[in-house]
């Protein structure tokens, strides 16, 4: 690599994609909030595991929310987070929907070697719109659209590409979200010294600080750090992680004003309420990913996570069959909502779902439970050393039940008998793909 | 010997090379008939005296113990039961020991000795010809390969040897009458 920045930026894990970051936000987001009166799921990103099958439907069954949910994927844009949260806002204003999940993700790759490779970060936000208990309330908003190459990917691109850094910041970002701001602050009859905090995109700090004071903010008081030197820029969830990481600090009766930037700008003044107060340490949200955040080793490891280097092949067992659509299908709320079944008679949970009790011995005789998302503790582990010692485990969850998962983000040494786990959604590592990315749960450490 | 074992590569901790059973190619056939008619085709044909069969749970995830067979114990109850003998009547036992620790933990679900002493079971010289009943004295899967499907064909073809005699000097078990095959798959 050529000559390094400084700071630090977020890389998705092996088994992470957009998808399973934005998961992760949502189970987040979500804590204990019923999600029976969710009506829409948003997702927003630029890099969509898939560019033709629905995420945000993948998202809305991992929830396991209702099967008359809306479900939409915004893409293209760094401003698509934000334009599903307007989307949403105005769903929900015009009683169309009780409340929406909106999320948004991004595994942006810049080539090897170049800046982007440095100032991109991979991250996921999410946000539910609703009208009740708010934490925050929309004043205004404002948009506007921009035809322009300044930052873009072709149909065929790996990489994302760019023009001439002075004309991309003097006619895009520069002009463009200062148009947007402005225009936003003049409609709505709000001056700079009203806004708490600014919460802007920034593709790089100098960019930012000179946006901020065009707009007439002070950077120091005004500006919420766009965490470039601990995250990066995260793409089209920049805005709404930076709009998260500024609630976190948030008190009833700040104003903010988040935009984003990409082909145009949004940009909304929101105002914070009474509701922050409830949230209070309910919500990891951004900083306690910091706590929680693991070095990766070496260069070299970033490049095979991502695939941009070409490491020779597991040799694959004989028995090892190809994941079938079909299969997914039949068996998907086992999978994505990770349902098992709860004996009626002795009340054992267990997971795969069975047809006679492994305890009681009773047959047919089960209701679902949904295992998603659940803590547990460690009851066993071993490793995988066919696929290079990936480390897997039996996990008793709280509530009951016993699953048996791949463990990851640990380390070799991390684990022991009964350590605190979580499950989290990630990809697999699948023996042979055919043409599918598989998905499932498995278990990570609580890392607090 | 027993360094070479220690020294095997990883499979998966703790077990290692040698603790798994090789999948192996192999076949093996036999003729079932009405017990009534078996001596239409031989002279010396093997009787089925008792059966049993359990399934519980289809994941290490969901078995029903993770210490203890709770299945196998239950169809050795029913092949005792059905045989109306006990283990102490029969002679050799073909026991899947697909892994080092299968083995151990068959021997308690048969009884042939209290929960978490299969270890000592072993150390005493219970299992082999002479103890206390002759546990796999082909190699079992450990020694001679798991040819999966097959395998339980290959049990039965070496007890057929044992009782006709034909088994190879050393490891030919004297005068057994009663022999148990057994079976494990998820």
């Amino acid at each position: 690599m050529g000559k390094g920045l400084s700071g630090e930026r977020s890389i998705a894990g092996k088994d992470e994609d957009s998808l399973t970051m934005a998961v992760a936000a949502a189970i987040d987001c979500l804590g204990e909030v019923d999600c029976g009166t969710i009506d829409g799921v948003f997702f927003a990103s630029t890099t969509y595991p898939f560019k033709e099958k629905c995420s945000a439907s993948t998202i809305a069954a991992v929830l396991d929310l209702r099967r008359d949910v809306f479900t939409i994927d915004f893409a293209n844009s760094l401003r698509a987070g934000t334009s599903a949260l307007k989307v949403a806002i105005n769903l929900v204003k015009a009683g169309s929907a009780r409340q929406i999940l909106v999320t948004a993700a991004d595994c942006r790759l810049g080539a090897p070697g170049s800046t982007f490779e440095q100032t991109f970060g991979d991250g996921a936000a999410a946000l539910l719109i609703g009208k009740e208990d708010v934490i925050a309330d929309l004043e205004d908003d404002y948009s506007i659209s921009d035809e322009m190459y300044d930052v873009w990917r072709r149909d065929i691109d790996l990489y994302v590409n760019s023009w001439e850094d002075r004309f991309i910041y003097s006619c895009g970002y520069l002009r463009v979200v200062k148009e947007t701001a402005s225009e936003l602050m003049r409609k709505a009859g709000v001056s700079p010294k009203h806004v708490t905090k600014a919460i802007i995109s920034a593709p790089d700090m100098r960019s930012s600080l000179k946006l901020v004071r065009s707009l007439g903010f002070d950077p120091k008081t005004q500006l919420q750090d766009p965490l470039l030197n601990n995250v990066g820029n995260t793409g089209t969830a920049q805005p709404l992680m930076l709009f998260v990481a500024a609630l976190e600090e948030a008190k009833p009766g700040d104003r903010f004003l988040p935009a984003s930037y990409g082909s145009g700008s949004d940009a909304f003044i929101f105002r914070v309420k009474e509701g922050i107060k409830g949230l209070e340490g309910k919500r990891r949200g951004v900083k306690a990913h910091f706590r929680k955040k693991k070095m990766v080793p070496d260069y070299a490891t970033y490049l095979k996570w991502r695939k941009l280097i070409r490491m020779p092949e597991p040799r694959v067992p004989m028995s090892v069959s190809y994941p079938t659509a079909t299969a997914i299908w039949r068996e998907r709320n086992r999978i994505y909502p990770l349902h098992g079944v709860k004996c009626k008679v002795c009340g054992t949970v267990q997971y795969p779902p069975q047809r006679v009790c492994i305890k009681c011995h009773a047959k047919d005789n089960f209701e679902e439970v949904r295992l998603c998302g659940r803590k547990g503790k460690l009851f066993s582990y071993s490793f995988e050393f066919l696929k290079g010692n990936v480390p897997i485990g039996l996990v008793n969850l709280e509530g009951g039940g016993r699953i048996f998962v791949e463990l990851t983000d640990v380390d070799a040494e991390e684990l022991k008998i009964d350590m605190p786990v979580e499950l989290t959604f990630r990809r697999l590592d699948l023996w042979r793909e055919d043409g599918i990315y598989g998905y499932f749960w498995k278990a990570t450490p609580i890392r607090t | 010997m027993l360094r070479m074992f220690l020294k095997s590569p990883g499979v998966a901790p703790p077990l290692n090379l040698f603790d798994c059973s090789a999948l192996t190619d192999g076949a093996a056939g036999m003729v079932l008939v009405p017990a009534e008619d078996a001596r239409k085709y031989t002279d010396t044909p093997m009787y089925i005296i008792g059966s049993g069969q359990a399934s519980v749970g289809n994941t290490i995830g969901n078995l029903a113990s993770i210490t203890e067979w709770v299945p196998l114990k239950i169809a050795a109850r029913e092949a005792l039961g059905s045989a109306k003998i006990t283990i102490d009547n029969i002679d050799i036992a073909e026991l899947h020991d697909c892994f080092t620790i299968s083995e151990i933990m068959e021997y308690e679900a048969f009884g042939l000795c209290e929960k978490g002493k299969g270890g000592k079971f072993i150390e005493e010289g219970q299992s082999q010809i002479g103890g206390k009943i002759a546990v796999n004295p082909r190699g079992g899967l450990l020694g001679c390969g798991h040819p999966l499907g097959a395998t339980a064909i290959l049990q039965a073809l070496d007890i057929m040897q044992q009782f006709r005699g034909e088994a190879p000097r050393g490891r030919l078990v004297d005068n057994a009458e009663i022999a148990l095959a057994h079976n494990l798959c998820n």
